[in-house]
């Protein structure tokens, strides 16, 4: 045990896995804090959210000068094998930018993108007060607060698609044109499409084939957060406390984020992400965003979140076949691939 | 001689036991949803185990009739030489498994995706006729792959794993 970490942890019931995550976590914080003493790690609990990244909360307590400090922290551990392949120093960068824009985002208090001291890269966070819990929100008893919460989720990615980016220090250095965003978009997913399907998809050829015939020009270049969603984003009472997953931040057409909060996975009953109907929505996008979103353009960006959905589930087939990883989650990544092809097929009248 | 309990029947069983006897003790959040998860697999094997043998066969005999249709239609295609080779992948006298029928239709579903890749160098007046052909094919293919997709609830507990995908 390093010279600096305190006695003993809490008691825990959990596995040998997060005693050996444990273990590496208070070697690594003390390395990285050797001004503070007897260093705690305590409560330590992975967390049923995260598909792509291992999330777990713990607290951490140490002194330093003197004094006794705590504090709630995050740590986001990449898994050896994922639905969706990201950087955790592009992560971080993007991060630290929208913090700087203004954006309600946890700060962040290690980052390691060479995966050493916990076996893989990882990012060490604030953790941000609210819950995330989509049964939460779209509970009955709470539709009073969801409205509130509803102007506030749209009026933040309106900010943040207003950003002037360009003044930024975003990790971005080849912006797509208006032209080419579309584009550029579908022939990135053409590619992890190829890099790890299984097998051929006749489907996912022809919604291929349908995207590339109905590119849009977008109205501008935004930077865009890329899962923006129920689930990414903590709320208390009718606050939005935090923006988080920022791990598909890109700069693109900003109808590409609208397009994935639009998708049906997220509705609940006929209103988008639980808050408003669809045109309700977009009248309250426009106004706070200055930003004329094209219904034809609305529609590719829509079938190209259900495509780019379909690419992750195939992903995540390929995790479990090529045994990256022993989250069981994995597992059914590819249940989801019919349903999302589904919703595609609408689109193409199929 | 037929093994009782059969596959159906185990898995069953195990579904059963994970809803009622090991699911109920848990106490970690993270634990109950893996949990829930495991339960949804294990329905998902059930759907496997019941109908995969037999959507592969018809998927088979779909993707056959539509290829060998569009034969002359896509003539920088070698549809004739995909037919010929998926043909060959279970032999008259060999059981044909799961994973041979899945062989053979890999054959063909390569195929099609070169033919849906070709469809818009074909003249505007054909283009939308063999369009509406291979639309049909994917969508009977896509409502066997639902069909496939689907968990059905084996015991009296809800078995939805409440995560999204990402």
């Amino acid at each position: 045990m390093p010279q600096n970490a305190g006695i003993e942890r809490d008691e825990m019931t959990q596995t040998t896995a997060i005693d050996d995550v444990h273990a590496k976590l208070v070697a690594y914080l003390c390395n990285a804090m050797p001004e503070v003493t007897d260093l705690l790690v305590t409560q330590l609990r992975r967390l049923p959210e995260g598909w792509s990244r291992e999330c777990y909360s713990f607290s951490l307590a140490f002194e330093r000068h003197g004094a006794r400090e705590s504090h709630e922290l995050i740590l986001r551990r990449d898994p050896t094998g994922s639905i969706v392949y990201t950087d955790r120093a592009v992560e971080s960068m993007v991060l630290r930018a929208v913090h700087a824009g203004g954006m309600r985002v946890p700060t962040i208090w290690f980052l390691d993108v060479d995966g050493g001291p916990l076996d893989t890269p990882f990012m060490i966070m604030e953790r941000m007060p609210g819950t995330s819990s989509p049964a939460v929100l779209y509970a009955d008893d709470y539709a009073d607060h969801r409205a509130v919460i509803g102007r506030e989720f749209i009026r933040q990615l309106a900010e943040l698609h207003t950003m002037d980016w360009s003044v930024m220090d975003l990790p971005f250095p080849d912006a797509p044109s208006v032209d080419t965003a579309a584009e550029r978009a579908v022939a990135r997913w053409e590619k992890t499409l190829q890099e790890q399907q299984l097998q051929s998809h006749p489907f996912l050829a022809q919604s291929l084939r349908w995207l590339r015939n109905n590119l849009p020009v977008a109205p501008r270049i935004s930077l865009l957060h890329g899962d923006y969603r129920t689930g990414n984003f903590l709320f208390e009472g009718d606050q939005i406390t935090a923006v988080v997953d920022w791990e598909l931040a890109e700069l693109g057409d900003p109808l590409e984020d609208l397009g994935w909060v639009f998708k049906e996975l997220w509705m609940l009953g006929d209103k988008i992400c639980g808050f408003f109907e669809r045109d309700e929505f977009i009248r309250l996008y426009e106004e706070f965003s200055g930003i004329h979103v094209d219904l034809d353009a609305l529609r590719f960006w829509e079938m190209y979140a259900e495509f780019r959905h379909g690419i992750m589930a195939v992903t995540g087939a390929r995790t479990i076949v090529d045994k990256k990883s022993d989250e069981i989650n994995f597992s059914i990544s590819h249940l989801y691939l019919a349903p999302l092809e589904n919703e595609q097929a609408k689109v193409m009248g199929i | 001689m037929t093994i009782r309990p059969n596959t159906l029947e185990l898995l069953e069983k195990l579904d059963d036991a994970f809803r009622k006897q090991m699911i109920p003790l848990l106490d970690d959040d993270h634990a109950k949803a893996r949990a829930a998860i495991l339960v949804q697999l294990i329905g998902h094997l059930h759907q496997r185990v019941r109908i995969e043998g037999e959507c592969l066969w018809v998927e088979y005999a779909e993707l056959r009739e539509l290829l060998s249709d569009c034969g002359s239609v896509f003539p920088s295609i070698d549809i004739a030489g995909a037919l010929e080779k998926a043909s060959a992948v279970i032999r008259a006298e060999q059981y044909p498994s799961v994973p041979l029928l899945v062989d053979r239709n890999e054959i063909l579903r390569s195929c099609l995706v070169d033919v849906i890749n070709a469809l818009d160098h074909l003249p505007a007046e054909t283009r939308g006729l063999w369009e509406a052909r291979v639309f049909v094919y994917l969508r009977a293919q896509l409502d066997r792959d639902l069909l496939l997709s689907t968990s059905p609830a084996l015991g009296d507990a809800a078995g939805s794993a409440e995560l999204p995908l990402v």
